[in-house]
């Protein structure tokens, strides 16, 4: 009962911890976005290209659920400058700004869901069967022709509504609270997120009800069952989440940032086969316009040469820096493979790719901002060439343009993956995730089926 | 009573070697202890070889800038064009704790141009990875010690009376006192032995220097399962069963070393939010940038102000000057001078705060410690933030002359270009704080041990 409220009092403290700190720093970034847009807009009149480095900013939106799975947003860049020529690094995460000096979680209801709930199954159940036994009610229990099976089955279902109790008013008020954060009508997906998320949870708390009653049916003393379920809690929870992040990291290395952009630049400058530099590809495109607009020098072209020479350059290291940084999210997604394996193996590994996936603040989530990022960089840099190309033709260098040419360019705006997109991801931890609750229930009934329990 | 006390842990002994939960828990956490010291060397080992390919993108910068100026070149083409390196060298002590070391980059690349835009790079990271964070030795001593801790000395009395041997031991004329004491300090041996064994391996294996901070690194482990102990003897001096006393130490593992900190952690931020790392990002630029449209005489002016010894230099009218360029590049950062000590500042204050509601905890005080000895706490992040400041002051020392006084930049003037390898120490305030948190909640411990053993029940009732 104790444990039940100090469980009901934590999910309260997370919720509201975890809107607090979702609502601080989502205004920050409203604002910060908001200023960005406005700098732009308000530029005077200037050379399209001088606009393309003065660039813009995209600063990624918390998703409306990450109030409830913090997920990895504390370690993902929350802005990014985006400028001609050059991809930078997301910046300014949170846990570059703080001492962290306990990584262990955010203060937000999937920690406690997560990591805390498991715990309280555990106390509460430990003793089902020791206690019984213990104090020889079991014999009692039996003599009336219950079998030991129908009552590990009466123990899982009791547990199993004793939880939902508790949990049922906190998911309560964790709907409530998304509906205030959602401004606009609440949202199909937002709703499908909860859903999965629920139901998860609910496999993620049968799985280790059913566990702590089979090992309870298992030891002959209360304090036995409750060393190794611990023990199995210290093994889930901690040690084997770090192991295995630890493994991939040694594993499949990764480039620095300096060393990756010093390949692209390289490639750029000689062509990705090295026999094709980039002065060279400039004059064989050079020719090809004046070819095109049968004219024999630059200065009798109709167009702007440098923007139309710098638009090629732009799509072709904008193209090589995807594909490296395509690579880069390929290691890490095979680094991140070992932990969401591991699922099979480790419950616990599973609800927290799902809860964080369906959150909104997973390894994916954050990917796809980056993409849109530097898709959002790329056209910007690309119009203002196209601009210089066409509208400044034959224009002496510090031409400026004016104004209202380039001001009216639409803001960064990022669309999140739907629902259905990071459904099919997450499959194989709801998978694992069913197995082991299927699997576990299995187990109980059939090794009870065959016990002498007394 | 001091061969009473000598027979009993010898009997301890027997019974260790005999029990084989207590060695197989033992082997556990040597056996995590030796994969951090793997896992932590690794880390760190990487970072250091990313670090060594550096100066080999450093000398290919410098051939490509000779061959795109192969005659003496104008400082401010080497300015934009060329690009150094700040870099943050680990001491072999991290690889014991990671620390920051993971989630701060351990070098920035730097141009002569603005250096706001370029103190916050990132470097390429997995959040996924540092959402987790590393297995790193501190990781063994700060979450896993208390666990073994916990788990050889929850049921020392507990057991023995539900084994009905407790009331046999008393029968003989030895006080309980001396019994409990008996069996924890030899628990308390085992634990130092296996303090020792891991940290030694550690040392010899991350190849650090043996000096003070090893014996600090030693009082500062030894302290804290001290404190374990004393913990495990409040719980076993209220004398009740074996559960008892495992949920309820196992609950005060969970508030000290896990919740207390996640909460002064999510506190912190909350209170004090930081957000002048964006607005610092914002105004630079728009400064700069704004550098092209105001008229060039007033840009030199501002920049005079700062560079007096500079005022004598040819004017910047007519075609485009680099050195009118690096003016408003040093203007933008100066309009940001007081918005980035705020931004320090504030990083310290919140910091600092989270540090002193960390006095309750103190898991996160031993993690300070010894982020401290290894010189991977957030201070020497900061410090190493400042110094690629200074660093960038240093290039600007070298390089200004060259624009200002239209001196040609040749190929023999890269040999001079300042270098910069900040290395951090071990710092001193950060260890002592936490070694005094420690102590601290250690008498609170014995004392609180010492009356709930004195006001407890008889152990046989």
């Amino acid at each position: 009962m104790v444990f039940a409220i100090i469980i009901f009092i934590l999910l309260f403290t997370s919720i509201i911890s975890g809107y607090k700190s979702y609502s601080i720093l989502q205004a920050e970034r409203n604002l910060a976005q908001h200023h960005a847009e406005e700098d732009f807009h308000s530029q005077p009149d200037r050379h399209p290209h001088r606009v393309a480095h003065y660039g813009s900013y995209a600063f990624r939106p918390k998703s409306a659920l990450s109030f409830l799975d913090a997920g990895l947003d504390p370690y993902t860049g929350t802005m990014v400058y985006l400028e001609a020529h050059q991809q930078n690094s997301a910046n300014f995460s949170q846990a570059q700004q703080s001492n962290t000096l306990i990584r262990i979680g955010e203060m937000t209801m999937a920690f406690v869901m997560q990591w805390l709930m498991p715990l309280l199954i555990i106390f509460l159940c430990f003793n089902a069967f020791t206690q019984e036994r213990e104090n020889g009610t079991l014999k009692l229990l039996m003599s009336q022709g219950i079998s030991i099976q129908q009552i590990a089955k009466g123990k899982i279902m009791g547990f199993s509504l004793l939880i939902t109790i508790v949990i049922f008013p906190a998911f309560l008020i964790a709907i409530l609270t998304s509906l205030v954060i959602n401004n606009e009508p609440w949202n199909f997906d937002t709703a499908l997120r909860l859903f999965t998320m629920l139901l998860s949870y609910a496999a993620y708390f049968f799985i280790f009800i059913t566990g702590s009653v089979l090992i309870s049916s298992l030891c002959k003393q209360s304090k036995t069952a409750l060393i190794a379920l611990l023990g199995c809690w210290i093994f889930f929870c901690v040690v084997i989440p770090k192991l295995t992040v630890s493994l991939g990291d040694a594993l499949f290395q990764t480039p620095s940032k300096a060393a990756m952009d010093a390949a692209i630049h390289r490639q750029a400058k000689n062509g990705i086969n090295g026999h094709d530099d980039q002065d060279k590809r400039t004059k064989e495109f050079t020719e090809k316009l004046l070819k095109k607009y049968g004219v024999d020098s630059a200065s009798q072209l109709p167009v702007n040469l440098g923007g139309l020479v710098m638009a090629e350059g732009e799509a072709f290291s904008s193209k090589l820096y995807q594909k490296h940084f395509d690579e880069l999210v390929n290691t890490y997604e095979k680094q991140n493979n070992i932990s969401k394996w591991s699922g099979f193996l480790n419950p616990y590994q599973s609800i927290r790719a799902i809860s964080m996936s369906m959150a909104g603040s997973d390894f994916r989530h954050y990917v796809t901002f980056l993409n849109a990022a530097e898709s959002y960089r790329f056209k910007l840099a690309q119009h203002l060439n196209h601009l210089q190309a066409y509208k400044l033709a034959n224009k002496a260098k510090d031409t400026r343009l004016d104004k209202s040419e380039y001001n009216h360019y639409p803001e960064f705006s990022y669309n999140p993956p739907t629902f259905w997109q990071v459904l099919f991801p997450s499959l194989i931890s709801i998978f694992a995730l069913y197995i082991w609750a299927l699997g576990i229930y299995i187990l109980c009934i059939t090794i009870l089926k065959n016990i002498s329990i007394l | 009573m001091i061969k009473q006390f000598r027979t009993l842990t010898y009997f301890e002994w027997l019974n260790f070697r005999s029990e084989r939960s207590m060695l197989l828990f033992a082997m556990l956490i040597l056996l995590s202890g030796l994969y951090g010291i793997y896992s932590g060397s690794s880390l760190i080992n990487n970072q250091k070889s990313k670090l060594e390919a550096l100066d080999k993108l450093y000398q290919e910068n410098i051939a490509e800038m000779k061959q795109k100026f192969p005659a003496d070149a104008d400082a401010g083409d080497i300015g934009y064009y060329h690009s150094t390196f700040a870099k943050n060298l680990p001491d072999n002590w991290a690889k014991l704790s990671i620390g920051q070391r993971d989630v701060a980059p351990s070098y920035l690349k730097l141009r002569l141009l603005a250096v706001q835009n370029q103190l916050y790079a990132s470097e390429n990271t997995n959040p996924f990875k540092l959402s987790v964070g590393s297995f790193d030795l501190a990781f063994v001593f700060v979450f896993l010690l208390p666990l073994f801790i916990i788990s050889i000395s929850f049921n020392v009395l507990s057991s023995e009376r539900e084994q009905g041997t407790l009331a046999l031991v008393l029968s003989f004329p030895v006080k309980l006192s001396t019994f409990l004491l008996a069996k924890l300090t030899f628990r308390f041996i085992v634990v130092a032995v296996i303090v020792f064994t891991l940290s030694i391996t550690g040392w010899l294996w991350a190849d650090v220097v043996i000096d003070a901070r090893a014996l600090t690194w030693l009082m500062a482990i030894l302290l804290y399962a001290l404190f374990w102990f004393s913990v495990s003897f409040a719980i076993i001096a209220i004398k009740r069963n074996s559960a008892f006393n495992a949920v309820s130490l196992l609950g005060i593992w969970l508030l000290l070393v896990v919740i207390f900190p996640v909460l002064a952690k999510t506190y912190s931020e909350v209170k004090i939010p930081v957000d002048e790392g964006l607005a610092i990002s914002l105004k630079q630029r728009q400064e700069v940038h704004s550098g092209w449209d105001k008229p060039r005489a007033e840009t030199m002016k501002r920049f005079f102000q700062r560079y007096p010894q500079f005022k004598d230099t040819t004017s910047v009218e007519g075609a485009f000057k680099w050195k009118w360029y690096f003016a408003f590049q040093e203007l933008g950062d100066a309009s940001v001078e007081s918005l980035f000590e705020n931004y320090m500042q504030k990083l310290t204050t919140r910091a600092a705060l989270s540090a002193n509601l960390d006095m309750l905890s103190p898991a996160a005080k031993l993690q300070q410690t010894i982020n401290g000895i290894s010189g991977t706490g957030f201070q020497a992040q900061l410090d190493f933030l400042l110094a690629s400041k200074n660093y960038h002051e240093r290039l600007k020392k070298f390089y200004y002359p060259f624009l200002f006084k239209n001196l040609p930049f040749t190929h023999d003037d890269f040999a001079s270009e300042p270098q910069m390898s900040f290395r951090s120490k071990a710092d001193d305030l950060q260890i002592f704080n936490g070694l005094i948190a420690m102590m601290g909640a250690t008498v609170i411990a014995i004392l609180a041990g010492l009356i709930i053993y004195k006001s407890s029940n008889n152990i046989l009732e």
